[in-house]
C-alpha cells in the first residue's frame, strides 16, 4: 500500500492511535496544461502556460504578440489552444472528444501556419531558427523537469548519461540520414521508399500489442524518409561521378552531345579555347547533382542560360536566379556576336559562368545561403522542371548585343 | 479477461509512416513529381499527426 506521502512504509496517522485528524488534501494529480479562467485577456492561453512552466504569463503574451508578426504563426498558435486545451474549470473543447477531428485539425493548422510563414522571399524567413531554437529549449526543459520529477534530482551522472545517448542516438540517425540520401541519389531510392513502407507496417502490426507498441521506430523512419523527401524533390542523381574534375575541350568537336556532368562535387568546364561561330547559338549541357559548377568562356561571346533547379542557383557573371523548384533563366551578356547558352540541370547546389579570366563569385558558391533574392531575373517557377517552356522564353535567335527580355 | 488494447499513437504514426513511404515510392518510380512545394508541408502534417496521436493516445484513459 502506499500513503499520500508516496512511502510504502510511513505508517498512517490513525494506526499510531492519533486523533482523527483532518482528512488529507487529495494527492496533486500530474500537472496538465489547461486555460486559465481567473489570469485570462482574450482564451487564458498565456495565463495557463504562465502556470504551467511556472513563467509570468506576460512573457507569453509578449511572445504570442510578436509571432503574430513573423508570418503571423501566433495566431495559429493561440486558435490550436483555444480549439484544443480546455479551461481549468475543466470545460472540454468542442473537438475533444473526436480525435479524429482533433488530429485532422492539428494537421490542417500546421500546414496553414507554414503556408503562412512562407513569406515568398525562400525559406520561412526568420520564423525557422526561432522555431527551431524554441524547440531545442522545450526538449532541454523537458529533460530536466523529467529528470527532477519521477526520476530523482539530476545527477551529474546522470547528465553525462544523457549526453552520451544523446552523441549516439544521433550518429546514429545521422548515419541513416547519409546513407538513405547517397542510396537514393545512386538510384535506389525505390529500395530505400520500401524500407520507410516496412518501418510504416511494423509500427501498425506491433500497435496491435497491449503497451505502447514500437513507437520508436518512428525516428528511423523519418531519418531515412526526410533525406529520401530532399533527394526526390531535388531530383539529385549521382551520375557522373564523384570529386574534382576539370575539363578543357579545345574543339566543338571534343564536347560530348550529352554535356558535362558532375554527380556530387566539384566541376570545372574551361570552354576559353573553343572558337564559338558567329551568329549561331551553340548549346552546352552542364549538370550537378549536388555540388558545384564552374564554367569559364570566351569575353567575346554572347551567354546566356537557362536551368532547371532543385535548391541552388545559376549566375552568369553578375547575373544570378536561384531558388527552389525554379526553371529559371538568365538573360544575354551584352557582348559578342558568337551566342552559347549553357543548359543547367541543378539537383542541389550552383552553376557559375565567368567571362575570361574574371574570378568566380565565391559569395555566391554553394554554401553562401545567398541565391539571387533578385526575382525579376527568373523567368519562371514552378512544381517541377519544364525545359520546352524555359527555352521558348529565351528567343536564341535574338542578336547578341542587346539584351533579351 | 483482459482485454487487449492497440496502441492507437503507433498505429496511427506507422499509417502515417507508411502513406509517406508510399510517396517517396510513387515519386521514384515517376508515377508523381515531388518537389519543394510539397515537401515542407507534407512533412509538417506527417509529423504533426504523429506528434498530435502520440500524445492523445498517451492522454486518454
Amino acid at each position: 500500500m502506499t500513503t499520500a506521502s508516496g512511502d510504502p512504509l510511513e505508517p498512517r496517522p490513525e494506526s499510531l492511535g492519533a486523533a482523527p485528524a483532518q482528512p488529507d488534501p487529495p494527492p496533486p494529480g500530474p500537472r496538465r496544461l489547461t486555460r486559465s479562467t481567473g489570469d485570462r485577456v482574450l482564451g487564458g492561453v498565456a495565463g495557463g502556460l504562465g502556470r504551467y512552466f511556472e513563467i509570468d504569463p506576460v512573457v507569453f503574451r509578449i511572445a504570442l504578440a510578436a509571432s503574430v508578426l513573423i508570418g503571423g504563426i501566433g495566431i495559429f498558435v493561440y486558435l490550436a489552444a483555444l480549439l484544443f486545451v480546455s479551461d481549468d474549470a475543466g470545460r472540454a473543447t468542442p473537438f475533444r472528444r473526436s480525435r479524429l477531428l482533433t488530429i485532422a485539425g492539428g494537421s490542417v493548422l500546421a500546414v496553414a501556419a507554414l503556408i503562412a510563414l512562407d513569406s515568398g522571399d525562400g525559406f520561412f524567413g526568420p520564423a525557422v531558427p526561432l522555431l527551431l531554437l524554441g524547440g531545442f529549449g522545450y526538449v532541454i526543459y523537458a529533460a530536466l523537469r523529467n529528470g527532477r520529477g519521477e526520476r530523482g534530482p539530476v545527477t551529474f551522472g546522470r547528465l553525462v548519461t544523457w549526453f552520451a545517448l544523446g552523441i549516439g542516438g544521433t550518429l546514429v540517425l545521422g548515419a541513416l540520414m547519409v546513407g538513405s540520401a547517397w542510396a537514393a541519389a545512386e538510384g535506389s531510392g525505390v529500395l530505400v521508399a520500401g524500407v520507410v513502407i516496412a518501418l510504416g507496417i511494423a509500427m501498425i502490426a506491433l500497435s496491435l500489442r497491449p503497451g505502447r507498441g514500437a513507437r520508436w521506430l518512428v525516428l528511423p523512419a523519418l531519418a531515412i524518409a526526410a533525406p529520401l523527401g530532399v533527394v526526390a524533390a531535388a531530383d539529385i542523381s549521382f551520375d557522373g561521378g564523384y570529386g574534382e574534375s576539370l575539363h578543357t575541350p579545345v574543339a566543338l568537336s571534343d564536347v560530348p552531345a550529352s554535356g558535362y556532368r558532375i554527380g556530387a562535387g566539384e566541376l570545372e568546364l574551361d570552354l576559353r579555347r573553343l572558337d564559338f561561330p558567329a551568329e549561331q547559338t551553340t548549346a552546352i549541357d552542364v549538370g550537378v547533382g549536388l555540388g558545384y559548377a564552374l564554367v569559364r568562356v570566351p569575353e567575346n561571346v554572347c551567354v546566356h542560360s537557362t536551368a532547371r533547379l532543385g535548391a541552388g542557383g545559376i549566375g552568369v557573371g553578375d547575373r544570378w536566379t536561384g531558388g527552389l523548384d525554379l526553371d529559371a533563366a538568365t538573360p544575354r551578356s551584352p557582348a559578342g556576336e558568337a551566342a552559347l547558352l549553357i543548359r543547367g540541370d541543378v539537383g542541389m547546389g550552383a552553376i557559375e559562368v565567368v567571362a575570361g579570366d574574371d574570378e568566380p563569385d565565391g559569395s555566391r558558391g554553394p554554401g553562401s545561403g545567398g541565391f539571387g533574392a533578385d526575382r525579376d531575373r527568373i523567368r519562371g517557377r514552378g512544381f517541377g522542371s519544364d525545359r520546352d517552356r524555359i527555352e521558348r522564353s529565351v528567343d536564341p535567335t535574338a542578336a547578341c548585343g542587346t539584351r533579351a527580355g | 479477461m483482459m482485454r487487449r488494447r492497440l496502441d492507437s499513437g503507433a498505429l496511427t504514426a506507422g499509417l502515417v509512416v507508411s502513406l509517406l513511404g508510399t510517396l517517396l515510392l510513387l515519386d521514384r518510380l515517376d508515377a508523381l513529381d515531388l518537389s519543394f512545394g510539397w515537401l515542407f508541408p507534407l512533412a509538417a502534417a506527417a509529423v504533426g499527426a504523429i506528434l498530435l496521436a502520440m500524445g492523445l493516445a498517451d492522454r486518454s484513459p
